[in-house]
């Protein structure tokens, strides 16, 4: 049935993608090799598209290659899914989903068969980062772009309570020393810190889980053991139940969501926030800041101080498709090694499209003209980490746990032990069910990378 | 033509009448219930869906007292009707005199009905704002309150407000029923009553209640189901905050069916406890009917 249904859709959908793809489906003309590129990304299309112009006219011209570039919407997944299922699919393109969701469907191929000469092994920066970009022993792709996490403060309101607008907070004890003096000295008008907890946004990964790696090297999940341990979200959430104590937190958090919390920061309501990098964008068009504001490396306990690189969000840009003939391995791959080469990369970095992986793209290329973006473009203290395993918890998230530890209903000790009980349980379930094998995401020898 | 094969005729041509409708019926109501009901007996593992038996139901009957607790704000935050009802009908019998700018009244009432629950909720999430929101900066002005009061930071304060604006969202509808009702009341009733000396106080209790008892009812029953069904607004507004206290039954059922926060979709758990609503749904709106039954036959 499903086999008929898939037919069906692939007959009266083909037709459709010939027209999006402009009718250039064709591997092999007389004379050039047609290298087909599907993607979804729509945010760097202009410079894209002109890049691949380029490449067409004169390195392509010379090697004989075209690429056919075509740039697909939300149904993505669903376009490529029915490609590879007719044969038709595409050379390279972005995956949609996991990788092992990826390799199981058959829709990708590891890098292996086709990088002869180390390119891989050759990147200045690790590109097998276990069932992100490699599984199973295997490197499918490259991590090139990521997200980052920063604190955004406002130096101005630094300046106005006395604080060095220079000296922005290093450890959670910073920004609760920093948050009480701004609230104080603004008579309750301005507030220390803002957190949204309204969507989870306050724990729920970038503002929360995703920031404390700094300290610990990993986050919620222990590699080595193979189980959860949410002990690194402690002192975050002391931290938080201080600001709260203290009133240094923005009124009413557990309503904020996270647009409110950021138009308050940007009016200059806050002293400090979380941020991620999609939040440069946000504070230049969206909500303009009217502020001077600063940008600094999340902070950590004071305790471990900046021990270990923090988290730097990435999956891989590029994949290769699993139907390439063996006549067309050779323009792929110059296809492959072009689409992730030193110059595209600089390029998406210096129009400020993309945060390259690579610390010394962004060292060596032009700033980017966007306020904030090459402060949250550094990446020397920054690595991808290991990917955590996805459960299906009964009972409260961890997000939920560890506000009601912050709410007072527990101690932040026993929320860690809650959430690790609710999370370890899901987890042996998982691996009962043979829904996940452990031997995926446990690493026995896992040591995250020191801090520079 | 015998009249058997008359009947035939006239049944076959009913039944093609019928048919888009109870197509429409089998479609988009019996087989959605029925696969709802399925899906509450599965689980995805590993991308594959697996028939798991009663197991979510021991579930949310044994292990989760969340839901429980959002069954119960469910029922609290129906306790907006005991407002909710009364405040229509006065505003209906209000607007049915002939008094001035009565259209004008209808409509603005009316309106927060037509409004998305999304926008309402936005709107009442400024209002309620802890930081420079209306509400508390009225309450500090008129010396009711010292402080900015955390509206979202408490359960029943979050309950409040879900109840303050489900009352204001809702009114107006409610308001057009028995103002429905109160214009099919024959103007000969009044009249007499008039002649035979009873005043307006006598006439509103002795003519108009004991003839809105009918409507009165089907209006209850819709706006009991109604608001046990409700979650946009709620989801909206206070986004079960503080910590999950606020949840409904909806919203529930809501967060597990999708992604939200750091919960992963469970969507046979999300069938699972939708079945029960839908149950629970069921039995109060029998119950309603049954204990009601009497006071029908005016």
């Amino acid at each position: 049935m499903k086999k008929i249904m898939c037919i069906t859709l692939i007959v009266f959908l083909l037709p459709v993608l010939g027209i999006f793809a402009g009718g250039s489906q064709e591997g092999q003309s007389d004379d050039k090799t047609v290298v087909n590129v599907w993607t979804r990304n729509r945010h760097d299309k202009d410079l894209m598209v002109r890049q691949v112009e380029k490449f067409n006219q004169n390195e392509g011209k010379e090697k004989g290659i075209e690429i056919d570039y075509q740039i697909y919407g939300d149904d993505f997944i669903d376009i490529y899914t029915i490609a590879f299922e007719s044969g038709n699919g595409p050379d390279i393109m972005n995956l949609e989903e996991s990788i092992s969701a990826g390799v199981n469907k058959g829709v990708i191929q590891p890098l292996t068969s086709f990088d002869n000469e180390g390119w891989v092994e050759n990147f200045p920066f690790d590109v097998d980062i276990n069932n992100v970009t490699a599984y199973q022993g295997e490197v499918y792709s490259i991590p090139q772009f990521a997200f980052t996490m920063r604190m955004v403060y406002n130096k101005d309101l630094f300046e106005a309570v006395g604080l060095d607008p220079e000296k922005p907070p290093r450890t959670y004890e910073d920004i609760v020393e920093y948050a009480k003096v701004i609230t104080d000295k603004s008579g309750g008008k301005k507030f220390g810190v803002a957190l949204p907890f309204k969507w989870g946004e306050g724990f729920w990964t970038w503002a929360g889980t995703y920031t404390v790696g700094g300290g610990f090297g990993r986050r919620e999940f222990d590699y080595a053991e193979g189980k959860f341990d949410f002990s690194p979200l402690k002192p975050y959430t002391e931290m938080i139940v201080q600001l709260k104590k203290d009133k240094s937190l923005f009124p009413g958090a557990e309503g904020l969501d996270n647009d409110t919390a950021r138009a308050q920061f940007a009016e200059g309501n806050v002293g400090m926030m979380f941020a991620v990098s999609w939040d440069v964008a946000v504070f230049n068009d969206q909500f303009p800041v009217k502020i001077d504001m600063g940008i600094t490396e999340v902070p950590v306990p004071e305790e471990t101080g900046f021990k270990y690189k923090s988290e730097l969000v990435s999956q891989g840009e590029w994949w290769l498709g699993s139907d390439i003939p063996d006549e067309k391995k050779k323009a792929v791959w110059e296809v492959y090694k072009w689409l992730n080469s030193d110059g595209i990369v600089t390029m998406k970095y210096e129009a400020a499209k993309n945060i390259p992986v690579n610390p010394t793209i962004a060292k060596n290329a032009k700033a980017p003209d966007v306020m904030g973006f090459a402060e949250f473009s550094d990446v020397t203290n920054n690595k991808v980490y290991p990917v955590v395993p996805s459960v299906r918890v009964e009972g409260d998230t961890f997000d939920v746990i560890f506000y009601n530890a912050v709410a007072g209903e527990y101690s932040v000790d026993e929320a860690v032990e809650r959430a690790n009980k609710a999370y370890n349980a899901a987890l042996e379930q998982a691996i009962n069910e043979g829904a996940l094998e452990i031997s995926d995401y446990r690493i026995q020898d896992y040591k995250p990378t020191l801090a520079e | 033509m015998s009249a058997i094969q008359q009947y035939k005729k006239h049944n076959r041509q009913a039944f093609l009448m019928v048919l888009p409708s109870f197509a429409g019926l089998l479609i988009f109501s019996f087989y959605t219930i029925g696969y709802v009901i399925v899906l509450s007996f599965t689980k995805k593992i590993g991308g594959e869906t697996v028939f798991v038996g009663i197991e979510n139901y021991i579930r949310l009957f044994s292990r989760d007292p969340n839901y429980w607790t959002a069954v119960v704000n469910t029922f609290i935050i129906s306790a907006k009707l005991l407002v909710e009802l009364p405040v229509a009908l006065i505003l209906a019998v209000l607007l049915n005199s002939k008094m001035k700018s009565a259209n004008v009244f209808r409509v603005v009432i009316f309106m927060p009905y037509i409004l998305s629950p999304v926008i309402i909720a936005l709107i009442f999430s400024f209002l309620f704002a802890s930081y420079e929101g209306i509400v508390n900066n009225i309450l500090m002005m008129l010396n009711i309150s010292e402080s900015q009061i955390n509206w979202f930071g408490t359960r029943w304060h979050s309950l409040s407000v879900i109840m303050i604006a489900s009352v204001w969202q809702c009114v107006g509808i409610n308001m057009v029923f028995f103002l429905t009702a109160l214009q099919s009341i024959p103007n000969e009733l009044y009249e007499s009553a008039a002649i035979d000396g009873a005043n307006s106080q006598q006439q509103f209790f002795r003519i108009t209640l004991p003839i809105l008892k009918t409507m009165t009812r089907v209006i209850t029953l819709l706006a009991i189901i109604g608001t046990l069904k409700s979650a946009d607004l709620a989801l909206v507004l206070t986004n079960g905050a503080p910590g999950g206290k606020s949840e409904n039954m909806m919203t529930f059922v809501f967060k597990y069916f999708f992604s939200q926060g750091a919960r992963i979709p469970q969507m046979g758990y999300a069938a699972t406890a939708g079945s029960v609503s839908a149950l629970i749904i069921g039995v109060i709106t029998v119950v309603y009917l049954v204990t009601t039954k009497e006071g029908n036959e005016l």
